[in-house]
Formats: C-alpha cells, structure tokens, sequence
C-alpha cells in the first residue's frame, strides 16, 4: 500500500498539468470544436514531460537541486531573472484561476455564487500549505483528484461512435468549419499546458520535500511514468466525452456546467457528484501546487530557505511569499474577472518560460559534476533535443498566432 | 576588487586590438594559505570569448559535460575562437579593459587546456 | 604531488547554492565573489558575496542598480560576505562551516510576518 501511494506526487503534479481549471475547460472546448482531431497534441505533451519530469526528477535525487534552482546556476541571473519574472506572472494568473475554478465548482454543488465562495478556498488552502505535512498534501489532494476518472466511466456509458472518435485521431486536420491557425492554436494551447514549466518545478521540489536519494530514482520514474500517462489519459477522456456529446450538437463549451454535461446524461446524478467533487479536487489540488510553486521559484532563484519540510519560522521568506501570491490572486478573482480567460493569457507568457526552464535541466542532467554515473542515456538525449527544438519553435509560433486568431475565437 | 569585474570585460592584445569579452575564470587551487587551513583559489587564467554571448555553460570542459550532442556542437560553434589567457600574460587592468603583453596570434586556444592538461 | 583543485569561477561557484555543513540549511546563492591581490600581484578569491549589493552591481543595468538602491535604502552597507576558509566543499552546491548570520530581509519577515501567525515554530502535521 505505501508502494501505490508514493506515486502520489507524481498524480498531483500531473493533475496541474493535464486536467487544471485551464486545462479541463480547453481539453473539453477542443472536443466541442474539433473532436479529437488534437489527440495526437495531448500524447506528444505526455512524452514530452515524462522526458523532462523524469530528468528533473533524477536531478533532485542525486544532487538534491530542484529546477529553478539550476536555471539561474545554467543561465545566469539576468536569463535566470527574465524566466523568473515570465513564470511568476503565470504562476498568479493560474492560482487566481484555480481558486476561481474551484469556487465555481463548489458553486454547482451548492449553489451559492462564486464570488462568496472565492475568500473560503483562498483561506482554506493556504491554510493546507501552512500546516499540513507534504506528504499528506501529496497523497490526498492526488487522490481526490483521481476522483475525475467518472469522465472514463461516461465516455464508456454514452456508448461513442469509437470507429468515429478513432477516425477524428488518427486524421489529424481541423474540420471543416475550422480553419488550420485555430487548431494550430489550440495545439500550440494544449502542448504548452501539458508541458507548463510549473509541473517541474513543483515535482523536482516535491522529490526534494519527499527527500529523495539515489535509491529513490525508481520511485521518481514510477512517479512519471504512471501519473502524467493518467493525466493525458483524463485529458483524452473529457475531450472524447465532448466530442460525442458537444460536437454533432455545435455547442461551443464556455463554461464549467456544459463541460460536465456529457457526465450527467452519460453517467447520472452519481456521475455528476463524482464529477463536481473531481474538478474541485484537481482544481484546489492545483491552486496548492501552483501556489507552492512561486514560493519555490522565488526561493530557489535568490537561494532562500524553501520549503515544508521545516518550521515555517525557518523559512520565512517562502512562506511569506506564497501568503502574498495568495492574497493577490484572490484580491483578482474577485475583481469577477473570468478565471478562464486569464489562464489563456498566459499562454503568452508560457511561451517565453518553456525553453528557459527546460534548457538548463537537459544541460545539468547531462553534467556529470552533478550526476556522477547518472547522467543522461542517448534516448533522453535524443528526445530532449526533439523536444527543445519543437519547444523553441512553438514559442516564436505562440504569440503570432495568438494575435492572429484573437485567441483562438 | 570582485570577481565579477573581471567577467564582461573586454580583452585588449599588446597592439590593443579587441581579443574578445572574459567569459570565465580559471581558479587554481595554490594561492596563499588561508587560515592555515587551506589554500586559496588564485586566478590561474581567463577565459576569452570572440563573441559578445558570454556563456559557455561548461562545453569548453572537454571531459565532464558531453552531450547532448546538438547543443554542444551550437556552442562549440558559436565559441569557437575561444581563448585561455594565463594571468602571466595580463599587462594591466585598465579602466574596465584588460591589457595582454602577447600579441593576439601568440594566445593557446582553451582546447589547449584539456588536450595538454596545463594546470 | 596531487595537483591542485582547479574550478572555473562562473561555471562552479557563481550563482550555485550555498550551503550551511551543520545543519544541511540554505543560506544564499553565491552572488559574487571577493578578490584581493596576493605578493606577486596575482589576485585570487577571499569570500563569497551576497544578498543584492552583491547580485545588483553584478547584474547591472536598470534592474541592478534598482536592487542595490532598494538594498542601501533599508539601511545596507556591505554585502554580507563568508570567508573563503570556511567553505568545506564545492560540490553540486557550497558547503561552508561557521557561523552565519541571518540575513536582514529573513529577520524582517520572520519576527513582522511569519512569527505572529499561529503555527509558525511548530512542525507541520
């Protein structure tokens, strides 16, 4: 049983990446509109933090630095400083997403408005960084956000046409009431999402808050290779839910109620329980985890004490900074603007943090000062490389494209 | 005076023709002893890159970092006039410049470093 | 003879984290370095800078000298510095001993913010 639950941080980690409040709304958007003509998107975004996840991972367990500690020993502090200030800007845009996110979830089970619902989920999860362990955070926020595998069930429920949703896969072109910048767009959207620089700074710092050593680095690839495939696969499961559901009926998902409509006709009233528990689960799972990781990268960038694993007196400044990040980030979500729109502007900003994050990790694990006999195999290297260059592309790509389609309209 | 001075500066031959920008430092550990417990780190040399990108994100070691191989090769590109400097060749430091006594040609190229293991 | 250690400044002490011996505690990256020149005018290395009078003059332009104007405002003089003796190891971070004092922002924030808040010296649970 612990064996199971120490892959619980690679779970929660994915979550932020692959089925986040960003992330559940655009996966299920591009089912409305596309179908699953962008599968092959979310796969190459599985690969490609699996690769980097797991360096990074690596990287923790043998020398003990996590990743945004190495960007600024590999860049420097100006390239360091220009990453710190792009990924920090996200950060707040994404918890105040989250933390929206997860009122308007609480809002379709209860019914109060979200706005009411805002300051509670703020206080309640900062509450949860200050005092509960790591490891508890870990494995409960991890496992409640299992709890969207319902959208797995309905897709099964809602019997799709599976020679259909096979066909719109293995066709990758946008339909054709699309035009080829949108889903070059949305492909760009959902590759940055599934690879958000934050998913490595939160798994490298929770392998050192979990004080990972060599004898640990089975523990960090079974952390990778189980939690991010699960991610995609949720991922793949709301986009195909949609695409059955949404798609032949030309609703264009905007909000949270119509994306878990395809749950309640294919799964029932239990089904829609389940649902609105899972989205608040991934959504205050990633408020914690994207929270935790500004005060990581602040830390990690100007050499500050960080982290759980010590009395909050000890690391002060951390601490102080994820107060602050919390207080911001509700004071803006309670200016009512839209969560969701937010996130998508940050696509902007991703743009520019992904090759300055994923850089430095791919040189530092191939140093053998740091790694000893651990560094980097021909197959990392190779993908790592792929991976940078598509990278590197997709950040001149994103903010041309993103100007040229208004954001995907 | 900081170490940081040194690195950025630009690099002057005896003709006072421009050699390139420091991009590290060579530090040796054979400087005087420091509270009887163990020597300093002198500088041993500089290291002088032709172009104004500074960093070398540690290609130039010829054993400890190898791959992966496409970003080595751009670096090694880019920096491939790359020189090592020993101190006993610095004249002066001038205002922010750095004064060589050698003329250009006569500067060993930083592969020198590792194929001949000059410590 | 075994020959001397050699380290290349930016590549493996710039910017890396420093590390205190006896408690495994993070102390500050090394912002930069402090040089003094020896008998025969060699210069080499007599501690680790930090904090942002070290970092902002290093980094220079608009952002350094606003760290540095920040810094000297709340009252800075020097940059703390760690004398090159006390540091035991270069590894993948700067292992020093001795004694350390805390830096001024971390007092700051500990005593104004974090202290007063109910929890602060326990372990989490």
């Amino acid at each position: 049983m612990k064996k199971f639950l120490g892959i619980t941080l690679g779970i929660l980690t994915a979550i932020g990446g692959f089925v986040d409040i960003g992330d559940l709304v655009a996966n299920a958007l591009v089912g409305s509109r596309f179908g699953m003509s962008l599968a092959w998107v979310v796969l190459l975004g599985v690969v490609g933090i699996c690769v980097f996840a797991e360096m990074s991972g690596r990287i923790a367990a043998v020398s003990g630095r996590a990743v945004f500690d190495l960007v600024r020993e590999r860049l420097g502090p100006r390239a360091g400083l220009a990453n710190l200030g792009a990924s920090f800007f996200i950060l707040v845009m994404t918890v105040a997403a989250e933390i929206g996110g997860a009122a308007l979830a609480l809002e379709l089970a209860t019914g109060l408005n979200y706005l009411l619902c805002v300051p509670a989920v703020a206080f309640a999860a900062w509450l949860v960084m200050w005092r509960v362990r790591f490891e508890t955070l870990e494995r409960v926020f991890g496992l409640a956000g299992l709890a969207l595998v319902i959208f797995v069930v309905a897709l099964w429920q809602l019997g799709p046409d599976w020679g259909q949703l096979w066909h719109q896969a293995s066709h990758p072109a946008p339909p054709q009431d699309e035009g080829v910048p949108t889903y070059l767009y949305y492909a760009i959207a959902l590759l940055g999402g599934a690879m958000t620089p934050y998913e490595v700074f939160f798994f490298s710092s929770g392998g050192v808050e979990e004080k990972w050593t060599r004898r640990d680095l089975s523990v960090s690839r079974a952390n990778v290779l189980i939690g991010f495939p699960l991610g995609g696969l949720l991922s793949l499961a709301i986009a195909a839910c949609a695409a059955t559901v949404l798609l032949p009926a030309h609703v264009q998902v905007d909000s949270l109620d119509q994306m878990v409509l395809p749950v309640a006709l294919g799964a029932g009233q239990v089904g829609l329980g389940l649902v609105i528990l899972g989205v608040f689960a991934a959504t205050f799972g990633a408020t914690l985890e994207v929270a935790l990781s500004s005060g990581y990268s602040l830390s990690q960038y100007f050499g500050w004490q960080w982290g759980k694993f010590v009395r909050p007196r000890e690391a002060a400044r951390f601490h102080a900074t994820i107060l602050v990040v919390m207080v911001v980030a509700t004071a803006l979500i309670l200016t009512t603007i839209d969560p969701i729109m937010v996130t998508e502007y940050s696509l902007v900003f991703s743009a520019a943090a992904l090759p300055l994050t994923y850089l430095p990790v791919l040189m530092i694990a191939n140093d053998r000062d740091y790694m000893q006999d651990k560094v980097n195999g021909i197959f990392s290297n190779t993908l790592g490389t792929i991976f940078m260059i598509l990278l590197v592309a997709v950040s001149i790509a994103a903010i041309p494209l993103m100007l040229a389609t208004k954001a995907g309209q | 005076m900081r170490l940081s001075d040194l690195l950025g500066s630009p690099v002057r031959d005896s003709s006072g023709e421009v050699v390139g920008q420091v991009a590290d430092v060579r530090l040796v550990q054979d400087g005087p002893l420091l509270r009887q417990v163990q020597h300093a780190f002198r500088v041993a040399g500089l290291i002088v890159v032709a172009r104004h990108t500074g960093r070398l994100f540690g290609y130039e070691r010829g054993p400890a970092i190898k791959g992966p191989w496409l970003v080595k090769v751009l670096v090694r590109a880019l920096h491939h006039n790359t020189r090592y400097v020993p101190w006993e060749q610095v004249d002066r430091i001038d205002g922010a410049d750095i004064l060589l006594r050698v003329p250009k040609r006569d500067l060993a190229h930083v592969s020198d470093l590792y194929s001949e293991r000059i410590s | 003879m075994t020959r001397a250690r050699v380290l290349h400044a930016q590549l493996h002490l710039l910017d890396r984290q420093v590390v205190h011996d006896r408690d495994g505690r993070l102390v500050c990256k090394v912002d930069d370095l402090e040089l003094d020149f020896d008998d025969q005018g060699r210069p080499y290395v007599t501690a680790i800078l930090m904090g942002p009078l070290a970092l902002g003059p290093r980094m220079g332009g608009v952002l350094g000298r606003l760290m540095e104007g920040a810094a000297r405002l709340l009252g800075a003089q020097a940059p703390p510095r760690i004398p090159m003796a006390d540091v035991s190891r270069v590894a993948s971070a700067v292992h020093v001993g001795g004694d350390l004092e805390r830096p001024a922002l971390e007092r700051w924030v500990r005593t104004r913010l974090i202290e007063p808040i109910p929890g602060a010296r326990h372990e989490a649970e």
